[in-house]
């Protein structure tokens, strides 16, 4: 039996040396990557998106000349002129009809020197359309 | 009790006692000998099965290593600003924007989505590990801002955006309140750029 136990320990110690350890580090590195690269493309959001919504939701006589987005927050202010205050209420009514949109407010409004409506929307999103 | 019953039972508390000495250890040693023939056996089949994996592994590799080579370029094992400056350069100019400044902020571990109003979407944004978060200004038009954007997106090295702000800028001279813009915007991306650990 001790003849047995020294015959294996030899073929333990050959097998072992024949191990690339350093090949071995690089596929655990590999395997890590590949696993941090899942967890990045898993929470990622494409924001082009969001422009995209805009631009299908934006009424024809609403111009917007301002935007902040917070994404962690899930929250964006638009800066809106308008022709007139009917046409900024329907601008309203169509993003809150959208299920993109979780909720609008109205921060500011009122008249600019050339008559036109100016406002600042603020609007909360469902980020899931933002995500592939 | 006769002479030859004492013998025998001499004889036989005699036995026990030289099995108790001798023979259990002896016994003891060659259980433990087997114990480990078989152990050294289990680290052969282990070691026998960790070689294959690697030649079938390797051999996967040098299949795919093109692809597998992608992830260090998506994934890189440090900042590299260097490489990033270039990157937004590019992506600028390529889409007609001019790259105006580019702050590198902090570094942070991870951001929270979702603020206490929208409990359902608070999630982690980005992933747990380190992340170069920078504020890159650009300006041009909305169409070209598009096209950087989802340059960003498409970029192989991973980046999240996290924020984007732009104002219209005034013709030269008008000042204020006109309301004659120029069609150039002047666009702030808050960026998140992330690096394995």
């Amino acid at each position: 039996m001790i003849e047995e136990k020294a015959d294996l320990e030899n073929q333990l110690t050959e097998l072992t040396n024949q191990r690339n350890l350093e090949l071995e580090a690089d596929f655990m590195e590999l395997k890590n990557g590949i696993e941090d690269l899942k967890k990045v493309l898993k929470n990622r959001l494409y924001p082009s998106k969001l422009f995209e919504m805009l631009e299908e939701l934006t009424l024809p006589q609403v111009q917007f000349t301002g935007l902040d987005t917070d994404f962690p927050q899930a929250k964006l202010t638009l800066e809106a002129e308008a022709v007139d205050y009917t046409t900024l209420a329907k601008q309203m009514i169509v993003f809150e009809e959208d299920e993109r949109i979780e909720k609008i407010g109205l921060s500011e409004v009122g008249l600019d020197l050339t008559g036109r409506v100016n406002s600042t929307l603020n609007i909360e999103i469902n980020l899931d359309f933002l995500r592939p | 009790m006769t002479k030859k019953n004492i013998i025998i039972i001499i004889s036989l508390v005699g036995s026990l006692i030289l099995v108790f000495v001798f023979v259990k250890p002896l016994w003891s040693s060659i259980k433990a000998l087997n114990q480990e023939i078989e152990q050294k056996g289990l680290e052969i089949t282990a070691t026998e099965e960790i070689l294959a994996k690697t030649a079938e592994l390797n051999q996967e590799y040098q299949n795919l290593k093109d692809e597998a080579d992608k992830i260090s370029l998506a994934l890189p094992k440090e900042e590299d600003i260097s490489y990033l400056l270039i990157q937004f350069e590019n992506l600028a100019s390529a889409n007609g924007l001019l790259l105006e400044t580019v702050n590198f902020t902090q570094t942070e571990e991870q951001k929270t989505v979702g603020g206490q109003s929208s409990q359902s979407q608070t999630e982690k944004i980005g992933p747990p590990f380190p992340n170069l978060f920078l504020n890159v200004k650009v300006s041009g038009s909305y169409d070209a801002f598009k096209g950087y954007l989802t340059g960003l997106e498409n970029n192989i090295r991973s980046m999240d955006t996290h924020s984007i702000s732009f104002s219209i800028q005034r013709k030269e001279g008008q000042k204020g309140l006109s309301l004659l813009p120029s069609g150039i915007f002047e666009f702030d991306l808050g960026v998140s750029v992330y690096y394995q650990k």
